[in-house]
């Protein structure tokens, strides 16, 4: 995608996603027969604006921004009317995350340079492996908290803005009708590893849908 | 073939497909929970995959975007019947990007037309 960062080690061979917390103590992750592997040990490629900010810190307008200059794209960037559709990588991420470290420099003597207002020159190396390990640990731990069991939510444009498990896709209304046609929670959570039995319960006890 | 299995899809589906040998991404390759229906969409059509999904609100997204195809499977509590002729369907046609196939539990299965952006 970008030369200068096709180039580097780091990004050619992306280091593992740092293993997170093993939750298997709320039973979620010991059933089901196609995902065996925890959720939060396994790496994430595509990465929402919302993330983006989060983890970089860069701000979704300002994204908007460097991509009309052409400056940074996203592997994955659709226009819709004035909207942008768009999924980073992990490597474009990477690129965000040292485009955002390059607007204000801190030079050895404290000061603070910000290369906007004239002519840079860097006196050290651009930090692509510190930046990556650090966004891999971020990622780790974002993906690990994000989980609330047990509630429900409205997201805009999730499933036409449908009542969901919150932070996942499982509509409500899919739990409720396979609960009445007679599944158990458990039954239910082996299908749908996404959800948890606090997560079935809610969602068929009414809840905020 | 290769799919992108919504999360509203049981887990035996995605299981079948594999087992099927179809290219199936599931959360392994991306975090689908946090996704709009949009960039799921966008995802899919980058991938040049078409999405199994049960949810009919996010199959009229699908078809005003026209991105990328999808197999809608009716009936939740069978969806893994529907996978089944989901398959034997694709096994003889094409699905075109932006076209929906939709795989009610009984009734014949059948190709719409995607509405107009």
């Amino acid at each position: 995608m970008y030369a200068w960062a096709d180039r580097t080690d780091a990004l050619a061979n992306p280091p593992a996603i740092v293993k997170g917390p093993t939750s298997t103590a709320t039973g979620r992750f010991t059933s089901g027969s196609v995902r065996r592997v925890p959720r939060e040990w396994q790496p994430v490629i595509a990465f929402t604006d919302d993330q983006v900010r989060r983890l970089t810190g860069v701000t979704t307008r300002r994204l908007d921004e460097w991509a009309e200059r052409g400056l940074l794209r996203a592997t994955i960037d659709r226009p819709v009317g004035s909207r942008r559709v768009r999924l980073f990588s992990f490597a474009d991420m990477v690129a965000v995350r040292v485009a955002h470290w390059l607007r204000v420099v801190q030079r050895p003597d404290g000061s603070w340079e910000d290369w906007r207002n004239g002519q840079l020159v860097l006196d050290h190396t651009v930090p692509v492996d510190a930046v990556t390990a650090e966004l891999a640990r971020a990622v780790t731990a974002e993906r690990a908290g994000r989980h609330v069991a047990g509630a429900v939510q409205r997201r805009r444009g999730v499933l036409g803005g449908a009542a969901v498990v919150t932070g996942t896709r499982v509509p409500v209304i899919t739990l409720r009708s396979l609960h009445r046609a007679g599944w158990t929670a458990a039954r239910i959570v082996e299908s749908y590893p996404a959800v948890t039995v606090e997560d079935v319960e809610a969602a068929v006890n009414g809840g905020a849908a | 073939m290769r799919f992108v299995v919504d999360q509203c899809v049981p887990a035996e589906v995605a299981a079948l497909l594999q087992a099927r040998g179809h290219d199936v991404d599931i959360d392994d390759d991306l975090d689908i929970g946090v996704l709009t229906d949009e960039q799921l969409l966008a995802y899919a059509a980058d991938k040049r995959a078409a999405i199994v999904t049960t949810n009919t609100d996010f199959v009229n997204v699908a078809r005003r975007r026209q991105w990328a195809s999808v197999v809608h499977l009716g009936a939740e509590a069978h969806a893994l019947e529907a996978a089944e002729r989901a398959l034997a369907w694709l096994a003889q046609h094409p699905l075109p990007a932006g076209a929906v196939l939709r795989v009610p539990r009984r009734a014949t299965v059948a190709v719409m037309t995607p509405l107009r952006g």
